[in-house]
């Protein structure tokens, strides 16, 4: 959107964004395409794309003259025209889109993105992934991860099913990588007796370039749907810096740990099913405890209760914030410091506040409260200092529980979804569904 | 060739690329000094094509793929951070880098953009991680004076430099990311039409003179670096890459000016002979020469590769024909294998006695049915799997065309070698991890306020202020350290003679003899060596070892290094001392003392004070 005076002097013209111009300013022509203006920057300059490529913005104003020089051509997105072939000998994978940039494909004029999701556009960029299954290729929604919301996952979950059910032999989700761990944790909950791979893929180079990491995780995550026994709901994203292998991580064990980094993806307390190599399709299983394929019914159980919070326990925490969460939530998880801790003042140090009484409130109340670790690392444990001990007390889920901070926030929305009943919540809290509680953490899996 | 080059209706364009010394890259904090010591780690990428909007692949691109290299980039401390190994977005865009542009694009009448667009240049050769380059315009439309005519300056712009090769083995290629990112300013000129090889190189010297100008370009070899596009009339554009010898430009010039020639009169020599079509395709000979000793082709089928023969009929004879002096177009097609990473080629113009090859070619030629006009070539591949032989065939037909566009790289004796047809136009899209930087006015005043005096007017002062004869203005001209020689003896009171002589002569001394390229040495330590030398704390003779170890050590203070190095200068009480001692060794004769005095004491004493004392102890003696 340009601004007003743009705008006028645009109509008045007859010239739309698109059409080749003449941008005269002090005497010196700038010729080229008028393209559009970037949203949240400046509306004032005109931006022109010059035939050799570069854009540049003059400003507009007094003495700035535009002038109509062709009519531009429509930019539309052709698909590709490569035919997708069956080959009844390999297996069958529904590639899904939730969004992210990892299957798009940039406009070069403008800048825009365009996902593409046909099985012909997706053999199109990533031709490998015909020498690993039958593809076909859908999109369920086009969001940035951060606007994923429990309603989405339900809808993810529903089509995941209906595939395995059709036939698929394996599920890839394309997902935008913020959230990925959420929506993630929240499939190995809801998609029981699971008979067959969903993996969960993205990228964290946009798929413009020809370095993005969109090609090796999307052929590695192919490969662990349609040939690894893995059937588990799992993330499958670079494991180094390398372009050499992806990690195949436990859906509700893993979590994005970098900013920006390919290899953000971590498995926490745990190691990773498998090392997906990218060049000889290579599958290395790193575990064995894991459900393998087989031919059982899938169980979709998709009741969520999304009015669940998630607050961070941090030093000078007001205790009021706590207490208020009640008007909001059904549930509460409370990323608490080291073992699982919140302030309790013992000494009555006239600064400190204790937050013990306004968790008490909230479970006296009815809305359960569940504990988890903010070192993101390691295992709750309520019995060693008295902070863990008053909490317990006060009625605290999560004792001894190795589980994310997200994932319990997604379990309880999943368990409020099937319950309100406190005893209820705390049994089905402490009973492991999908691998989200650990017995014993491999010492090997920290930092890996 | 001598030829009157306006016969040949020849069209030139220039682009200049100059490093810029800022203190950090233009992408992020990392330093730009390139020392790229011990490495401190590596990062190992793949990169594939991205398809355009037509839902084609560049064509350039998808020639690279064709490759199917791995990457492995070494990363160096205080070099190399995030950014560079693809790891994180870009930082702001570095603005003394930016207002630098901005000044060069003054100097040269440019208009500036009120709104600099950072824009991604595919780039898919491995030599950006990204797998583009951020480049962008921040100047255009200028214009700059050459022998009374107006030399047009299409734009100037700010971009990365790429990192650099390391070396290529068996489809890996290494880099180094020391170079990446650091800020560049690339000068193209417009059109130019009517100038010989010399007047174009003269005018790519004026220009990168500009850029020396502002004192913030780098000084170390191959910080400037040209392109040269050329066609003559029934020619084609082609982009000469890489010169990096300004000497060079015209010799690049003159061959391209050749080449071009050579394969119009090839052409028609072709329909001459009545050739209309190549309609034959390689075909694999692995089987027919299953036997053969020649020791190229016995690896390439003991390595599980395949033999490929490409018959071009009608070429008998042409392979040896030269396009270019050294350049034979049998050659050529083997810079072609050579580019896919093969190591060459065997065809029927060349002595195959060398190669133990007569018989095999004897046979081959009549298992094909190939007739004595026809030319066969021969080559071994392995993962290319017969692809370059199609590359090779196709080039051949092309020929029948005459010259195409294309692109080539130069190498440092000025021949030309064949790259990589010319990318398309649509490989230009929006860094969107940068917002458009707005240019205001104040900005453009304050740095036009500032802009710096040019070189040649310098220069012109030199002569009669130092009185210097032309050509030794003329050479420190030419010096990368043209912009601080002023400075240098400003700030440390040295006499010009020397300051020049370090410039000029102690500088290609270093560079020739040793192999030193004083580039990398900071200004401030030029500054504090001649104000040493002035004060008569270092002498003279002492500057080429100093240089020496500074540009190893460029962290390193002028005093530190003398430090290092041992150089204070003896006092008047130790040279008494050595010359005693030489005395009462034996020589006696003053004129054969003073030499053998000074051999002991060279850079350490003022020679003027060892004569006086020579002078002075044969006399009491």
């Amino acid at each position: 959107m340009y601004s007003l005076d743009i705008d006028r002097a645009l109509k008045a013209k007859k010239i739309s964004v698109g059409d080749r111009v003449g941008v005269t300013k002090d005497g010196f022509t700038v010729e080229g395409m008028l393209l559009p203006r970037i949203e949240l920057s400046d509306t004032s300059s005109l931006v022109i794309k010059q035939d050799n490529g570069y854009n540049v913005g003059i400003r507009y104003g007094k003495g700035v003259e535009i002038e109509f020089l062709g009519k531009g051509k429509a930019v539309s997105h052709r698909h590709a025209v490569v035919e997708a072939q069956h080959d009844s000998k390999k297996p069958l994978v529904s590639i899904m889109g939730a969004g992210g940039t990892i299957a798009s494909r940039v406009e070069y004029d403008t800048g825009a993105v365009f996902p593409e999701f046909s099985p012909g556009d997706l053999l199109k960029s990533f031709p490998q992934l015909k020498g690993i299954a039958n593809v076909k290729g859908r999109e369920l929604f086009r969001l940035f991860s951060e606007d994923m919301t429990p309603e989405h996952w339900k809808i993810i979950a529903k089509e995941s099913a209906r595939e395995i059910e059709s036939g698929a032999d394996g599920v890839v989700l394309m997902h935008g990588t913020d959230t990925m761990n959420y929506t993630a944790a929240a499939l190995s909950f809801m998609l029981q007796s699971l008979p067959a791979p969903v993996v969960v893929v993205g990228a964290q180079r946009s798929s413009d370039r020809g370095s993005s990491d969109n090609l090796m995780n999307l052929v590695c995550a192919t490969n662990a749907a349609a040939h690894s026994d893995v059937a588990e709901v799992s993330v499958c994203m670079h494991a180094t810096s390398n372009d050499d292998y992806c990690y195949l991580h436990q859906g509700n064990k893993v979590r994005k740990m970098h900013t920006s980094r390919r290899d953000a993806f971590r498995s926490i307390n745990t190691l990773p099913y498998a090392k997906l190599w990218f060049s000889d399709a290579k599958v290395e299983y790193l575990r064995s405890d894991y459900s393998k394929r087989s031919g059982r019914k899938i169980r979709l159980d998709d009741k969520m209760n999304p009015d669940v919070g998630l607050i961070q326990i941090h030093p000078g925490i007001k205790p009021e914030l706590i207490e208020a969460s009640k008007k909001f939530f059904d549930g509460v998880v409370l990323s608490g410091t080291g073992l699982g801790h919140v302030p309790t003042n013992p000494s009555n140090e006239k600064f400190a506040q204790s937050v013990v009484p306004a968790v008490r409130s909230l479970v006296d109340s009815g809305v359960p409260v569940v504990m988890a670790p903010q070192t993101i690392y390691g295992r709750l444990d309520l019995n060693v200092y008295s902070a863990g001990r008053l909490l317990k007390q006060a009625g605290v889920i999560g004792d001894g529980a190795d589980w994310l901070p997200e994932t319990a926030l997604v379990k309880l929305m999943w368990v409020l979804g099937h319950t309100k009943d406190m005893d209820k919540v705390r049994e089905m809290m402490s009973t492991n569904f999908a691998g989200e509680l650990s017995k014993d953490i491999e010492p090997s899996s920290f930092l890996v | 060739m001598s030829a009157d080059k306006e016969d040949l209706g020849l069209k030139a364009g220039i682009e200049v690329h100059n490093q810029l010394n800022t203190r950090e890259k233009l992408f992020c904090g990392c330093s730009t000094q390139m020392r790229g010591e011990v490495p401190v780690g590596t990062v190992v990428r793949k990169q594939h094509p991205v398809a355009s909007e037509l839902g084609e692949y560049d064509v350039a691109a998808q020639y690279e793929v064709m490759r199917d290299r791995v990457f492995v980039y070494e990363a160096f401390r205080g070099e190399t951070c995030q950014v560079e190994m693809d790891e994180e977005p870009p930082h702001m865009l570095n603005q003394e880098a930016l207002e630098t542009g901005i000044a060069v694009s003054l100097m040269l009448n440019c208009k500036i953009p009120d709104e600099v667009h950072v824009m991604r240049k595919a780039v898919i050769d491995g030599s950006n991680t990204t797998s583009f380059q951020r480049t962008m315009v921040v100047g255009m439309g200028g214009h700059m004076e050459y022998n009374g005519r107006r030399i047009p300056i299409d734009q100037v712009s700010l971009e990365e430099d790429a990192s650099s090769i390391v070396g290529e083995e068996g489809g890996i290629v290494r880099y180094r990311l020391s170079r990446l990112g650091v800020p560049l300013i690339e000068i193209a000129t417009g059109l130019l039409e009517g100038f010989s090889p010399k007047d174009v190189e003269d005018i790519a010297f004026e220009i990168g003179m500009v850029v020396r100008s502002t004192g913030k370009a780098k000084k170390n070899m191959g910080a400037i670096r040209q392109d040269l596009n050329v066609s003559v009339r029934g020619g084609a554009r082609n982009e000469l890459k890489g010169i990096q010898e300004l000497g060079m430009l015209s010799v690049a010039m003159e061959n391209e000016i050749n080449r071009q020639i050579s394969l119009i009169s090839l052409a028609d020599e072709l329909k001459r002979r009545g050739l209309k079509k190549i309609h034959d395709d390689p075909v694999c000979v692995s089987d027919f020469l299953s036997g053969t000793e020649n020791k190229i082709l016995r690896s390439t089928l003991d390595s599980g590769g395949n033999i490929f023969s490409v018959v071009l009929p009608k070429f008998d004879g042409l392979l040896k024909r030269p396009l270019f002096e050294g350049k034979t177009l049998g050659r050529e097609m083997a810079d072609v294998a050579v580019a896919f990473g093969l190591k060459g080629l065997f065809h029927t113009d060349e002595d195959l006695s060398k190669y133990g090859l007569v018989e095999d070619f004897e046979n081959l030629r009549r298992h094909l049915k190939v007739g004595k006009e026809d030319a066969i070539i021969v080559l071994g591949e392995g993962k290319t799997k017969g692809r370059v032989a199609k590359e090779i065939i196709e080039r051949a037909r092309i020929l029948l065309k005459g010259p195409q566009e294309g692109t080539r790289s130069v190498s440092p004796d000025g021949s030309s070698r064949y790259n990589r047809p010319l990318p398309g136009s649509k490989r230009m899209y929006p860094e969107t991890d940068i917002q458009p930087v707005p240019i205001s006015e104040d900005l453009i005043e304050k740095i036009r306020q500032n802009l710096p005096e040019l070189i040649p007017k310098k220069a012109a002062r030199f002569k009669s202020q130092y009185k210097m004869s032309d050509s030794l203005v003329n050479e420190i001209m030419r010096s990368p350290h043209a912009d601080i020689f002023e400075e240098s003896i400003r700030r440390s009171g040295a006499d010009a003679s020397v300051v020049a002589n370090t410039f000029v002569s102690v500088a290609k001394d270093l560079q020739r003899r040793e192999g030193v390229d004083i580039g990398p040495v900071p200004d401030d330590l030029f500054f504090d060596m001649f104000g040493a030398v002035s004060k008569g704390m270092l002498a003279k003779e002492a500057i080429p070892e100093v240089l020496k170890y500074a540009a190893k050590h460029p962290e390193k203070s002028a005093a530190e290094i003398m430090g290092d190095l041992k150089l204070e200068m003896m006092t008047e009480k130790e040279i008494e001392e050595v010359v005693s001692k030489t005395m009462s060794e034996a020589e006696s004769n003053p004129g054969k003392l003073v030499g053998i005095v000074m051999s002991k004491v060279r850079g350490k004493a003022d020679p003027q004070l060892v004569i006086k004392t020579v002078k002075r102890l044969s006399e009491k003696r």
